[in-house]
Order: structure tokens, then C-alpha cells, then sequence
């Protein structure tokens, strides 16, 4: 017996010492040939996943076995070309070049029905919808009027009057609205004989008191209003160069909290405020424990405009953008300056370090996370138009883990796979009443429209729910304070 | 070479040197763990390859043990209908060595066992081939010990005594100085209270085969004549320690899944080293030459993992010159059983954490082998690398299996993740564990051989939950096995060293 496990013993060390060597090149995309001049190839793949899954995979025309997900190991480097079928369903057809030891990856591919179906969720005479991001509500206006408004909650599919009847401000025309992303506050600008009274309100159902007056917690009207779902009674509004805070809990208002306030931006614990200095300074909700992030020499000062106020979108490992108001967009890594103006509106994820943007004519994105590759210089960031020529956008949503991003080009909407794993498509997917806004929900999957003007609410399923993974929303929402379109 | 086998009352150098190799272990354990974590996340494709390197070696190795179960499960199937006896009897050395003088001594720890769990071993022994009038027994009684259970061990020895060449009880007073509150302290006094028996009857302590067995312990009705038989064919019988097959038999039925996979591992553990004698170390109830323990000093009584100390401590003190021989056949134990299923679980982790206390023979092996000129180099490197190995696989390689394998998944950036080494090592670690399926399905099939007859009304069906109960290897390994083995050598890493505990064995 001592013999024998001797034997084996080393048999076995010779099996490792010789599959080891062989599994591990294997495993970085080496196989062996015959007839090759070397013998040993170099071989990349192709990952691909699709929405819904089970779609058919053809590679230069030969049906490969597996069904999406797959993956497609030993490809000889160079062009193939991918097609993707699933019945009932868009073909999906790249040209795709693998990379010897690259993989080649397609795994966030939406395959839309041949006819997308839409159904009808609320009837009603609606005239636009608003979204509040990373909810589960949406709001539906009727008219302009405030009591004309209902909120509506996309997983129980139920609405109702945001106002009780009779109550704040009846009949008063509902100007502009403030929203933050994953808040189920809204604060609303509302017309009064007695002025404009902002009028915050929870939508939740069967709530006593869901809106309350807090008008005179504004000195002078906000032209911003800012705050964080954690801590949704925590207010900053923005006037003249100042910020002032706004504690809903106490009652306490703290004048020009902030002053010389260039920019501002807030996350979960902490502000960001950029200064006249130009200095962009981060600090808790208290304004301790500061740390200067940017001083003036980092970022020319001649790039931030006179007086223009930039909110500050904190991304990716300690990258900033600042958003100005007259649209131009700047960023704390070279080139600085991404954008000189005509930005409408700017929306980051930072799950995946990822931010859409987008002009009147043109939709762009930024992919951050593949700047973070260790031990290099970071490159520079850059905008990457998927979408050029458009007549007026006007809206943007992210779309399945922010690969995709769904558009309103004036009423037609359109769904463009926006990076390399969604494989750059673009498909126009309906068209909404004119002047009517949509509203893009990542937890149902759902796009929400009206196609006529007043009409019901629709709900067009673009990614199956089935294939919907409900992650922690990071998408830092749209522009606050826009006028309220259509209504 | 004389040599002190014991981590307590040193100073000076050797108390540093004795600090320096407890913290080893540990350390070494940790910073495997600690560091692939880190080097997953710092650099996922080195972490990755590393990982399916040992995956691979992993699977070898599992292979490779399960190879040598297979093989010595047969030797002991082959062995088990030998007529020990009749080969003893040919082994008689007239003038020298003959059956009719070997003299078993067999010493039985208690402390807290009751009669119920004491007396099943001792019926045992009178049951077998082997003479009972050639078997002395010690009951090694701690003073301590609970009114029920001394009333236990008297009732036993009234009953039993006659069939044996006598049944002492040798009662081991507390606070003996120098002592530690542990089993071999016990065994020892009791060991010392056979000597002066032996001496007083004139049985040369050469022809008396010493066996020091756990309290649940029952033989093999072929034991003592397989022993017999082992020692009296043994060259240097004087310099060997016989070691049996434990298997967990006694209460299997009662016990719960994950007792039963645990213990029976810890079964077919035994069978794969008793393939591999030159590195074999004695484990849970096994025997060895009485002069050899007299000699000796002993069992060490100030450490708790008496069983292999024994061993080392007469390597040590024979200059390398002792070995362990492997014995194809079995005894049995009482699996870990407690009034309820949390409460075995807390027991079994207990169980395996002093079993993996064993570590510390480590540091004082160490101090022991930088003494001794006369072991060789390579003698010294093959059992400190089995010992250090072994001890370091115990509490790292379920967790690199289950959890650190797949960080450098998780943790990879885009770079990695756009590589063909990140969809490739995937599918090669399920590959090896697919194959590594066939060792497992090898245990169920070995495990339902060796339980035995079960007493409930449908046995067949007792079998198959026994089967399907295997599935709870990932969680015993990792909970039970693992996590207890790094838990003992953090233990001894800090200096926080453990104290005996008995472990709780019912039955119904």
C-alpha cells in the first residue's frame, strides 16, 4: 500500500504540474490548434444576455447551441457576425470583433416585440404626467389646476387626488414642481391670490395630511430647492449666491446657512459646495468636518461663468460634473470643459458610474467606470453622442441597469442602447400625444404615456418584469425646479 | 532525547520560541484568508488564477484521498472475518513472546459518563475472542466527578470485575501540581496505578499492550485478538502505537445529519491515513506498548489533545524512532448527541474545536525538533509538513472553496471583467467541482456500507435519508469543520488557551 500511494502520489503531481499550466492557458483564451504554425491560438469570446432570455444565437450563420445567456468560448480573433432571434421578437445583427484573450460582452441586449403592446393602466382625461424618480409614484395632471392633480402608484395601480378636497390652495395653478430621486416628496410652486405658495406633499395613500404649506420657510422665492430622500425633512433652497437650510422638523429656518454658493450638490451624509473662490469644499449637514476636494488651481477658473450657479454631481472615484445653467458641463478631470452650453438636462447613476445627458438636438453619456482602470493615468472623460439630429428633446430616463437610455424626441420616443454591452441600438418605440410628457419606470420596466391629449394613462412593457432585478436606485434624477411643461 | 512535552512552565528562550510557534498557525491561517480577500480585490485576475490552481490541487488531492478510501475500505472488508486469534497463536515465541502472556491493560477516562455509556464498552471486551482474564481494566475516575456517576462506575466494576484479570477504579484527585484539568492527567494517574499493579502481580510491563479509550468506546468482538496479533507481528513492537479505525456507530441512528456526515468523515479520514503509516499519527482511542508509556513519562498532563501528544511525545523521546501501525479494524463511539438540535450543533463545533486544539503540539514539536540532532532533516520536514499542513488546510480550505474562491468575481473591475480569463474561470471551477461530485457520491456509498443495522421499522428508508444527508457537507465543512480549526489556532495565536471539555453523548 506504501508503495502504491507512493506511485499515485506522484502520478497525480505529474497530472497537476502538467493540467495546471494547461487549464490556466486555457482559461485565458489559449487552445491548442492543429495545423497552426504555433499551435497553441490565441482565442476571445462573446458573452450575451439577453431581455427576454432564450433567444436564439447565430454566429456567421451557424446556429449556436445554447440559448441566451451564453457564452461563446474559442473564437479564432476577427469579425463575426452575431444575431440574435428570439420569435415574436426585433432581430438583434452586429458586426462583432473579438479580441484575442478580450471578451467580447453583450449582456444587457433588450429584444423588443415585434409590436410593442401597450395597455391602458388609469382611465381618465389626462394631460401629462409627471415622474418622480426612483418611486414608486408618478403624478397625473388633468389640468393646471393643483386639485386637478392625482398621484398614481405603478405597482398597485392605483391613483387618487393628491389634495383632499377642499383643502390648501384649491383651484390655484400648479407652476413648477421640485422632485428628488427616490423621494416620495414633491414640492409644488403654486399660484395664489396671495402670491406664490409652495405646497410639499407626500405621496402615499391614505395619508390624513398629505401636503403642507411651507411658503414661509422661503424668505424670497427659491430658484432651487434641494434635499435627500434619507432625510427628506432636511430642505436647502437656493436664493441670490446663498443657501439656506430648512430644518421641517423643528420649524427653524437658517438663513444664508451657505454663502458665496457657486454650485451645489448632496448625497446621503454630506454637502458639496462649490464657492465663489471656486473652491469646491465637502462637508457633513452641520458644515463640519470640511474638506477642500477642489482648490482654484485645479480647474481654470476662467471655466465656471460669471455668475451662473452649477449643480454639482458627485461620481465615480472623486469625479465631479457641474452642470451650469446656462447647460454648460464641467468636469474636475481633463478636458474640464465637456460641454460649453445647451445642456437641458443631466442624469447620473452612480451604481454604474454612468451620466446621461442631453442638448435639443442630441443625447450623450458618460461611462466613468471604464476610466477606472488601476494602475493607469485616468483618461479623459469624454461625451459620446448616441444621438444626434433630433428635433427637440426633452426627456431622458436610464433603462435596465443603465445600459440603455429611453428618450422624447417631441413626441416620439425612442430607446437607444447607449454602450457596448446593449450593442449601441436604436429603435423609435411610439409616439405620445403632442406636449405630453412619459415617464420611464426601472422597477416595472414600464414606460408611461398618454397617446392622446386628455387621454388614460398607458403602460408599455420594455424590459419583462420577470427579468427585472430590483437594485438600490443611485440615479440622482433630472433637473429640479423646471417649469411645469403642458400643464 | 529527554524532552519536557509540554507548553506550560518553560521561560525564558524557550517560553519566546514557545510564543513564536503558537502565533504560526494562526497566522499563517489568517493571512491566507485575510490576504487572498485583499489580493481579490486589489488584483482579481492574479487572486483568480491562484484560486483555480488550488481548485485543481484540491480536486487531485480529493481523488487521490478517495483513491486510498476506496482501497482501504476493502482491506478492512477483506479483514474483517480473519481469524485474529489463530494467527496470534502462530506467532508464539516460546521463551519470548506468547499469546497465553500478553496482558491488555485498557484505561477508561471518566468524568461525567454514567453507567449506561460506560457499561456497553466494558461488555464488549468480555464479549470478544480474546480472553478476558488477560484484560485489566481502569476505570481513571476523576474526583470531581458527579455522585451518579462514581455510583456508576462502582456498580460496574461490581458487575464486571470477575470476567477481567481484575477491574480497578483509580480515582484521580484535583490540583495535583503541575496538572492541568485534563484527560491525560487522568489516564496517566490511572496508567501509574496499572504499574503498580503489574509490578505487584510481576507482569513485565513488555508484554503488557496498554489501550486508552474513550468512555463510549465499544471494540470490535475481533479487537484485542487483531491488537494481539499487531503487536506480536510488530518488529520494535516496543516503539509502535496501534491504531485502529474509530467509527461513530453506537447511537448513529439517533443522531442528526449533520453529526453522522461529520463523524463519519472523521471515520473515513482514519481509513485514508491508515494507508499512509510512515506519516500515520495516533488519533482518538488507540493502543501502544505499556513499557513504551511507562518509558515515556506517560501522557502529557497539561494538554488536551492527549491522543496525539502520546505520539509525539514518544517520537521525541525515541529519537524519531517510533511509528504508528495502521489496524483494519474498527471501534466504536457515541456520535455528539445533546438534548436538542442547537444544542448538538454547539456541541459537535465544540467537539471539533478541541480535536483541532491539537494544534498545539505544533510549537512544542517545533521546540523539540530544534533540539533534537538525532531525528533527521528530512524525517523532521515530512512530519512538521503534514502537522503544519494539515492544521492550515483544516481552517482555510472550505472558506477559499466556498466564499474567497468566487471574490475575484465579484470584486472584478472592468477590465477584468471584460477578459476571457473571467467567463473561463467559472465554468473551470464548476467543472471541478462536478468532478469532484464523484468523491463525494464515493462517501455516500462507503458511509451507508460501514453504518450498522439500524432498529427502526424501515431501514431502507433510513438508509436513503442517511444518503441525502451528505448534502449538508458544504455547511458542515464550513461551520463545523473550518470555522471551529480557526477558531482553536486564533485561540492559541492570542494565548487564550482552552481548558478540556467533555463532550455530551446520549442515547436512548
Amino acid at each position: 500500500m506504501q508503495f502504491l500511494r507512493k506511485a499515485v502520489f506522484y502520478i497525480f503531481l505529474i497530472i497537476y504540474l502538467i493540467a495546471c499550466p494547461l487549464i490556466l492557458l486555457y482559461a485565458v483564451g489559449y487552445i491548442y490548434k492543429p495545423g497552426t504554425k504555433e499551435g497553441f491560438v490565441k482565442t476571445g469570446l462573446i458573452s450575451v444576455a439577453t431581455v427576454p432570455s432564450g433567444a436564439k444565437i447565430y454566429l456567421n450563420k451557424s446556429r449556436y447551441t445554447q440559448k441566451s445567456p451564453a457564452v461563446i468560448p474559442e473564437l479564432i480573433p476577427g469579425s463575426y457576425s452575431l444575431k440574435i432571434f428570439l420569435k415574436g421578437h426585433k432581430e438583434w445583427i452586429r458586426t462583432v470583433r473579438v479580441e484575442p484573450e478580450k471578451a467580447t460582452v453583450f449582456d444587457k441586449v433588450i429584444l423588443l416585440p415585434d409590436r410593442l403592446r401597450s395597455k391602458e393602466v388609469l382611465h381618465g382625461k389626462f394631460r401629462d404626467i409627471i415622474s418622480v424618480p426612483g418611486t414608486d409614484f408618478l403624478v397625473l395632471a388633468r389640468s393646471e389646476k393643483i386639485d386637478d392633480i392625482l398621484a398614481y402608484n405603478i405597482k398597485s395601480n392605483k391613483a387618487w387626488p393628491l389634495l383632499k378636497s377642499g383643502m390648501l390652495f384649491g383651484g390655484g395653478e400648479a407652476l413648477s414642481y421640485f422632485t428628488e430621486k427616490e423621494s416620495p416628496y414633491i414640492i409644488f410652486c403654486v399660484k395664489s391670490p396671495a402670491g406664490n405658495k409652495f405646497l410639499r406633499v407626500e405621496l402615499a395613500e391614505n395619508k390624513e395630511a398629505p401636503a403642507e404649506d411651507i411658503t414661509k420657510f422661503f424668505p424670497t422665492e427659491p430658484s432651487r430647492v434641494f434635499w435627500h430622500a434619507s432625510s427628506p425633512k432636511d430642505i436647502f433652497s437656493y436664493q441670490k449666491g446663498s443657501l439656506n437650510r430648512i430644518d421641517l422638523d423643528s420649524g427653524q429656518v437658517y438663513k444664508k446657512y451657505i454663502k458665496n454658493v457657486k454650485g451645489f450638490g448632496l448625497s446621503e451624509n454630506a454637502l458639496y459646495v462649490l464657492a465663489n473662490d471656486n473652491k469646491l469644499v465637502k462637508m457633513d449637514y452641520d458644515k463640519k468636518d470640511r474638506k477642500i476636494l477642489i482648490d482654484e488651481t485645479t480647474m481654470n477658473t476662467f471655466l465656471f461663468r460669471g455668475n451662473d450657479f452649477y449643480k454639482i454631481y458627485p461620481l465615480g472615484q472623486e469625479i465631479f460634473l457641474f452642470w451650469g445653467e446656462r447647460g454648460g458641463l464641467l468636469t474636475n478631470n481633463a478636458p474640464y470643459n465637456l460641454e460649453g452650453e445647451g445642456i437641458k438636462g443631466v442624469s447620473v447613476n452612480l451604481q454604474f458610474d454612468r451620466a446621461v445627458l442631453f442638448k435639443n438636438d442630441r443625447v450623450g453619456v458618460l461611462d466613468l467606470s471604464a476610466e477606472e482602470i488601476s494602475g493607469e493615468a485616468i483618461k479623459p472623460v469624454k461625451i459620446k453622442w448616441i444621438y444626434k439630429n433630433a428635433k427637440n428633446i426633452e426627456q431622458v430616463f436610464w433603462a435596465h441597469e443603465a445600459s440603455h437610455v429611453l428618450f422624447r424626441d417631441g413626441n416620439k420616443v425612442f430607446l437607444a442602447g447607449a454602450f457596448e454591452d446593449s450593442g449601441f441600438s436604436l429603435n423609435s418605440i411610439f409616439d405620445v400625444a403632442d406636449g405630453s410628457s412619459i415617464v420611464y419606470s426601472d422597477k416595472t420596466g414600464e414606460a408611461y404615456c398618454l397617446f392622446q391629449s386628455p387621454g388614460s394613462l398607458f403602460a408599455s412593457g420594455i424590459v419583462p418584469k420577470k427579468d427585472i432585478i430590483e437594485m438600490p436606485s443611485v440615479d440622482t434624477g433630472q433637473d429640479k425646479g423646471k417649469k411645469y411643461n403642458g400643464v | 532525547m529527554e524532552f519536557d512535552f509540554s507548553g506550560s512552565n518553560i521561560q525564558g528562550r524557550e517560553r519566546g520560541l514557545q510564543r513564536f510557534f503558537e502565533i504560526v498557525p494562526g497566522a499563517t491561517s489568517w493571512m491566507i484568508l485575510v490576504g487572498m480577500t485583499i489580493l481579490a480585490f486589489c488584483e482579481p485576475l492574479v487572486a483568480a488564477v491562484i484560486i483555480i490552481a488550488f481548485d485543481l490541487y484540491w480536486l487531485l488531492r480529493l481523488l487521490y484521498m478517495t483513491l486510498f478510501l476506496i482501497l482501504s475500505y476493502f482491506r478492512l472488508s477483506m479483514e474483517k472475518g480473519t481469524d485474529w486469534m489463530k494467527k496470534a497463536k502462530e506467532l508464539d515465541q516460546p521463551g519470548e513472546l506468547c499469546l497465553k502472556d500478553i496482558v491488555h491493560l485498557v484505561i477508561i477516562p471518566v468524568s461525567k459518563e454514567t453507567q449506561e455509556v460506560i457499561a456497553p464498552g466494558i461488555k464488549s471486551f468480555i464479549q470478544g475472542a480474546f480472553p478476558s482474564k488477560q484484560v485489566l481494566v481502569v476505570i481513571a475516575l476523576e474526583e470531581r466527578a458527579g455522585q451518579e456517576v462514581k455510583e456508576g462506575v462502582k456498580k460496574t466494576q461490581e458487575v464486571y470485575r470477575r470476567d477481567f484479570l481484575d477491574l480497578l477504579v483509580a480515582i484521580h484527585p484535583d490540583g495535583i501540581q503541575g496538572e492541568a484539568k485534563v484527560k491525560g492527567a487522568n489516564t496517566t494517574f490511572a496508567a501509574k496505578r496499572a504499574a503498580e499493579y503489574f509490578l505487584e502481580k510481576d507482569i513485565p510491563f513488555e508484554k503488557v499492550v496498554a489501550s486508552c479509550f474513550d468512555a463510549d468506546t465499544v471494540i470490535d468482538s475481533d479487537y484485542f485478538a487483531a491488537l494481539t496479533y499487531y503487536y506480536m507481528a510488530s518488529p520494535e513492537r516496543e516503539r509502535a502505537s496501534f491504531q485502529p479505525v474509530p467509527v461513530y456507530n453506537n447511537n448513529i441512528w439517533e443522531a442528526p445529519g449533520i453529526t453522522r456526515v461529520l463523524e463519519t468523515g472523521s471515520s473515513f479520514f482514519q481509513l485514508i491515513e491508515a494507508t499512509n503509516p510512515e506519516k500515520l499519527v495516533t488519533f482518538s482511542s488507540h493502543s501502544m506498548s505499556f513499557k513504551a508509556l511507562v518509558d515515556i513519562g506517560y501522557w502529557p498532563v497539561d494538554m488536551i489533545s492527549d491522543d496525539s501528544a502520546i505520539f509525539w511525545k514518544a517520537f521525541i523521546h525515541y529519537d524519531g524512532k517510533y511509528r504508528v501501525v495502521p489496524m483494519y479494524t474498527t471501534l466504536s463511539m457515541d456520535a455528539v448527541v445533546a438534548e436538542n438540535w442547537w444544542k448538538t450543533v454547539v456541541n459537535v463545533y465544540k467537539q471539533k474545536r478541541r480535536w483541532a486544539w491539537g494544534v498545539e503540539n505544533f510549537p512544542i514539536i517545533m521546540r523539540a525538533f530544534l533540539k533534537n540532532k538525532k531525528i533527521s532533516f528530512f524525517n523532521k520536514m515530512r512530519y512538521l509538513f503534514k502537522l503544519f499542513e494539515g492544521h492550515i488546510a483544516w481552517a482555510t480550505w472550505a472558506f477559499l472553496l466556498t466564499f474567497i474562491g468566487w471574490l475575484p468575481a465579484i470584486f472584478a473591475g472592468r477590465e477584468f471583467t471584460h477578459t476571457v480569463f473571467y467567463y473561463s474561470a467559472p465554468r473551470i471551477a464548476g467543472t471541478i467541482f462536478h468532478l469532484a461530485s464523484f468523491s463525494l457520491i464515493t462517501s455516500i456509498i462507503l458511509s451507508i456500507c460501514l453504518l450498522p443495522k439500524s432498529r427502526e421499522k424501515h431501514p431502507v428508508l433510513m438508509r436513503i435519508g442517511y444518503a441525502f444527508q451528505w448534502l449538508l457537507v458544504p455547511f458542515t465543512v464550513i461551520f463545523l469543520s473550518a470555522l471551529p480549526a480557526l477558531d482553536a489556532q486564533t485561540r492559541l495565536m492570542l494565548g487564550k488557551y482552552m481548558t478540556f471539555w467533555v463532550t455530551d453523548k446520549k442515547r436512548k
